[in-house]
């Protein structure tokens, strides 16, 4: 032990002593190994993959796992590892950007709603409450209709890609509202937030200087859980053929097209299994990096959440 | 604790009123009404469809109408100007209104024999889950850092990741197909409910499992547990009577969102079990723009949630007495 006002010369900043937690976590660190290779697959598609996702060969339809083919081949005779590493960047792109949409609107909704208070404060979360007595599958759904109609009435020239990742961020946001509104109202009582207020600090000014960047820690971690919950709940939604339409596909779709053509004469098990083995496989990693980013960034809540006193509180569930 | 549930179920209605509200004008601003894919029909037949469903009518006073309990039409109510014949209809007055696709049943009707099918498949699934994820979660957490523990961990995971679309149909080869124990897709004896709830239940155990584990963990460590122990009490009796109580609340706290997701998840599985459900007949809806059918499959789930989400709040304060409801 050094002497008395002799600073420790390491002192980290908490990123690098999270960052420092993180790497002793083998599950944690597996996991983002995985990520890491499964995110990279997909960026190396067209070096990779053996043949172009959709170039047919129609002397090979249905057929099962070959060197040719190394996962088969679907019904137009496309070769399915081609098309899962291509379906890779959808599935990645949708979990991305879904995540952003609902971490941007449950933020902004939680942390004005708490930094506001009062009436304005009870009416936001009281429709967060109702939005919860809805699964939020339903929601999905109606969204996607709604999007879709008037996409053909106005004759929108959009991918039906952006309504996906829009309908599944503007449903997935309420338990990050949630979130955000709680730390808040315990961050807004902080001395150096009195001290904004006290300096004449704006409230737009203290609420996105001061308080927004505080919340950085729960929002990492929240979003890293988001991620393979909205990667989930596309390929739910496109498995109900309201999701990613040909010819774009996902990991979701292709595995839905594989449920589809299931019989008891052909099995053609491949369709189904190294799609969904790809997803499984990413959500494997992104629940265990998830899990371990948890405990580096945030030491102060176990492996349980606290409980709390408002229904449904626990985790959104797909 | 009985203000707390009145308090309580009389919010109900008000959540129930906002949902009716946005379904209602969210459907109803689709361009395109319920009849808009039929394009073989007549104009003039077309337009006497939408006028037996006062789809003509503005669409405020059609809300009106569809919330009732004044029937507003030319044999409605006295009040606003009709002739009396039959005064009250609407929400108001216990009716959900028809389904435009399927005009032979009523909305009531149509939640009348699918909600049972979606009820029972929900609640074997819940008990599979429970019935599993519950002993898993327990092995897991007293065997801390063993095989046990890590293996029983690692199959939670599995489970969590594999989604069930992906699933069901491996299930259905190896029983169906392969083995013939159970029979295909369909409805109407047991064994048809097998596969669909164990599909439906198990993500759910592998959740339950890491939950229990983790407040159980959380428990294990408390002075209590200690003092059991120290006064001699069989191990089994320490788990069963002091770690597994305490650790309950974080698993009854799930519970509610659990059901939320089971219910949701039907939706997926009724589809590829070809189970008559209400997620089924929900999607149909959602897809048809028939919206009542729409607007009356998630007012049951919003009442079924806000019940159970009730029940819930209501049994920590029995499992906890520290735990008072606000």
């Amino acid at each position: 032990m050094s002497g008395p006002l002799h600073l420790s010369p390491r002192h980290n900043s908490p990123w690098a002593e999270a960052w420092r937690r993180l790497r002793r976590d083998r599950a944690a660190m597996a996991g983002l190994v995985l990520v890491v290779v499964m995110i990279m697959a997909s960026l190396c598609a067209p070096w990779i993959a053996p043949h172009p996702p959709n170039e047919q060969h129609l002397e090979a339809q249905l057929s099962p796992p070959s060197w040719e083919h190394p996962c088969g081949t679907d019904d137009k005779g496309r070769d399915l590892l081609a098309r899962i590493l291509y379906g890779g960047r959808v599935s990645w792109m949708v979990g991305l950007l879904a995540t952003s949409v609902s971490i941007l609107i449950g933020v902004t909704w939680g942390a004005t709603a708490a930094y506001i208070g009062g009436a304005v404060d009870n009416l936001m979360m009281r429709l967060v409450d109702v939005l919860y007595t809805i699964p939020f599958l339903f929601l999905a759904i109606l969204f996607m209709v709604v999007a879709r109609a008037f996409r053909e009435a106005m004759s929108w020239q959009i991918n039906e890609l952006y309504l996906v990742f829009l309908a599944i961020g503007a449903v997935s946001w309420l338990t990050v509202a949630r979130i955000v509104r709680g730390e808040v109202l315990s961050i807004r009582e902080r001395d150096y937030v009195q001290a904004a207020r006290a300096l004449g600090f704006g409230d737009m000014r203290i609420l996105f200087r001061h308080i927004v960047p505080n919340l950085l820690g729960v929002v990492v971690v929240y979003s890293s859980l988001t991620v393979p919950r909205v990667m989930l709940e596309e390929s739910f939604l496109s498995f109900l053929g309201l999701g990613v339409q040909p010819p774009d596909a996902s990991w979701g779709s292709l595995a839905a097209i594989g449920a589809d053509v299931i019989n008891p004469l052909h099995s053609y098990w491949w369709l189904i299994v190294f799609p969904g083995l790809a997803l499984a496989l990413t959500l494997f990693g992104l629940n265990f990096l998830g899990d371990g980013l948890r405990d580096a960034l945030d030491p102060r809540t176990s492996l349980v959440s606290p409980v709390s006193p408002e229904p449904g509180a626990g985790e959104e569930s797909a | 604790m009985s203000a707390f549930v009145l308090r309580r179920l009389l919010q109900l209605p008000g959540v129930l009123l906002v949902i009716v509200v946005t379904t209602f004008f969210l459907m109803r601003i689709i361009p395109g009404g319920p009849f808009a894919a039929e394009k073989s029909v007549e104009p003039e037949i077309q337009r006497l469809i939408e006028a037996k469903y006062h789809l003509d009518w503005p669409l405020s006073k059609q809300f009106l109408q569809y919330l009732g309990p004044f029937n507003l039409a030319a044999d409605g109510h006295p009040w606003f100007g009709g002739s009396g014949a039959d005064p009250w209809g609407g929400l108001l007055a216990g009716d959900l209104g028809v389904s435009f696709r399927y005009r032979t049943q009523s909305v009531t009707e149509i939640i009348g024999h699918s909600f049972p099918v979606s009820a029972a498949l929900g609640s074997l699934a819940l008990a599979i889950a429970l019935a599993i994820g519950v002993p898993a979660g327990i092995i897991a957490a007293v065997g801390r850092g063993t095989v046990r523990d890590w293996s029983a961990m690692a199959l939670a995971m599995v489970g969590i990741c594999i989604p069930n679309f992906v699933l069901a149909p491996l299930l259905i080869l190896l029983f169906v197909f392969r083995l013939g124990w159970l029979p295909v897709a369909g409805w109407g004896s047991p064994a048809h409910m097998i596969l669909p709830a164990v599909v439906l239940g198990l993500p759910y155990a592998a959740y339950l499992a890491r939950l229990l584990r983790g407040s159980m963990l959380e428990a294990i460590s408390q002075d209590y547990v200690r003092t059991a122990r120290a006064k001699g009490l069989a191990e089994y009796r320490v788990v069963l009577k002091h770690v597994l109580r305490n650790a309950l609340l974080p698993v009854l706290s799930f519970l509610g969102p659990a059901t939320a997701g089971i219910l949701s998840g039907s939706v997926v599985v009724e589809r590829i079990f070809n189970v008559p459900g209400m997620g089924t007949w929900f999607v149909q809806g959602a897809l048809n723009r028939d919206y009542l059918l729409v607007i009356g499959a998630v007012l049951v789930y919003a009442i079924l949630l806000t019940l159970l989400n009730l029940i819930v709040d209501i049994l920590y304060g029995l499992v906890d007495p520290r735990i008072q409801p606000q």
